[in-house]
């Protein structure tokens, strides 16, 4: 489902405006990568897949959203999403430096730190452009698509992500589910990405 | 144990409560953005029903003010020079210098007096602001008479005008439509009757229009005819309905009718 929205956004690419859109086919190629080399490093029992995702993909994941929040919401919230992104590096940096060794921490506080900021910035574009005269034209908006994934499968799955070790200890068979429901959430957010490259490509014309 | 995995479900479920809140609010937003859409439909509706109203009082202007300027070059131009051409023509036949063609001479003399008479009645309904002096019913009543007095055929009128007072661009968006049904009624169907009647209420003029002449087959004139597609387009300018009815040998009926509220 990756591979289908960077192959859509790499298609769309002329059309793509602005221009920093065109960033985002080559993120999903790299996030595409990312996961490929997991899923091979995982079934020839190649260890450093768990670091990649810690130290890399997650951050980047968040990182690039806030980026487009940047870019999308309107400049007086600029300093709120700086502001709110530096929280999540300073969240990032304390619990891989700070509280490493804290055991009554049962879940990510950088990851729940990074879906706490990707919540509070869709709540802010959301009611940023139901004030606007976007709201007319929110299906052709990529980025109304791309945060309607995003929510929905970030604050959908925070529990399964935050806590993977705890729930997989506690209760198996709940672990299992949520593992599909994830992956629905997985492919939902993507279709939803391929929706806003589509229904954008529709508007140009 | 069991308090842990409670807590995890407790923790699981209030999760699911956030994203079932979050789903019912972007359900919230797409219903409102499908109503502001809609507004925002009626509301570029309204600008450009608006703008044809204004490009049609702009256009009725600058007829009236051409036709004008026309009527009165006429009546102080050409007119004067005919004049002095009779007064010349006059003093030739007067004077005697040519006796073998003072019959010529006197036949210029009545040529140039009738088209000076011509010209001034020409000037007069050019310059006349008739439609703005004078209510629908006396307007049509004109119309009528002027074809009742070709003895082409015959028109009968009958008004239902209450005191209401009509715009001048629907006056003479109606005026129009029935002098072009006559000229249609007269020219192609070679009708003997022709039956007008108009009435004017608070809310609506409606006009019907009928005559006996031939018919004809709308569905392969309504394409072609110029005339009828214009009087459809003049009549929908002012947010009116336009009823065509009309079969080979059975006359053919015309009614139009103007929502008041809409445009005044």
């Amino acid at each position: 489902m990756e591979g289908l929205a960077c192959i859509t956004g790499f298609l769309c690419w002329a059309r793509l405006y602005p221009k920093f859109w065109r960033i985002f086919p080559i993120y999903l190629l790299i996030i595409f990568c990312c996961e490929f080399a997991g899923w091979y490093m995982t079934n020839n029992a190649i260890k450093g897949s768990k670091l990649m995702y810690q130290y890399f993909v997650i951050p980047l994941e968040f990182l690039f959203m806030y980026f487009l929040y940047f870019k999308n919401l309107p400049k007086y919230f600029s300093k709120i999403t700086v502001g709110l992104s530096l929280v999540y590096i300073a969240s990032f940096f304390a619990e891989k430096l700070l509280l490493k060794n804290v055991k009554w921490l049962w879940m990510s506080v950088s990851y729940s730190v990074g879906c706490l900021v990707l919540f509070i910035l869709a709540t802010i574009y959301f009611l940023s452009i139901h004030q606007s005269e976007k709201i007319i034209t929110y299906k052709k908006e990529i980025f109304f698509w791309v945060t309607l994934g995003m929510v929905l499968f970030y604050v959908g799955t925070f529990p399964y992500y935050a806590m993977s070790g705890v729930l997989y200890k506690a209760n198996e068979g709940l672990y299992n589910t949520y593992s599909w429901i994830s992956i629905i959430l997985n492919y939902i957010m993507y279709s939803f990405f391929i929706t806003g490259f589509l229904c954008y490509r529709q508007t140009e014309k | 144990m069991l308090q842990a995995n409670r807590e995890i479900i407790v923790f699981i479920v209030a999760f699911f409560l956030i994203l079932i809140a979050f789903i019912t609010g972007v359900l919230l937003f797409i219903t409102q953005a499908r109503k502001r859409k809609i507004d925002h439909q009626k509301e570029k509706q309204k600008i450009n029903e608006e703008h044809q109203m204004e490009l049609l009082q702009t256009q009725i202007e600058m007829q009236t003010q051409t036709m004008q300027y026309i009527g009165r070059e006429i009546h102080d131009n050409v007119g004067q020079k005919l004049t002095l051409a009779s007064l010349y023509t006059q003093q030739l036949a007067y004077e005697n210098t040519a006796p073998q063609i003072n019959d010529k001479i006197e036949t210029i003399s009545h040529i140039i007096n009738e088209s000076l008479v011509e010209l001034r009645q020409l000037s007069k309904s050019l310059t006349d602001d008739s439609i703005a002096d004078n209510d629908i019913t006396a307007l049509l009543q004109q119309e009528c008479d002027k074809v009742n007095n070709t003895k082409k055929c015959s028109v009968n009128f009958i008004s239902y005008q209450k005191s209401t007072t009509l715009p001048y661009q629907t006056k003479s968006i109606l005026v129009r439509i029935v002098q072009e049904f006559f000229q249609n009624s007269i020219k192609h169907a070679g009708c003997k009757n022709i039956y007008v009647s108009i009435n004017v209420n608070d809310n609506a003029v409606l006009l019907q229009l009928k005559d006996d002449g031939k018919g004809f087959d709308t569905s392969i004139v309504n394409s072609n005819g110029i005339g009828l597609n214009n009087m459809k387009k003049r009549t929908e300018l002012i947010g009116g309905k336009f009823y065509l009815e009309s079969k080979v040998g059975t006359g053919t009926k015309l009614n139009i009718e103007i929502p008041l509220s809409k445009h005044q």
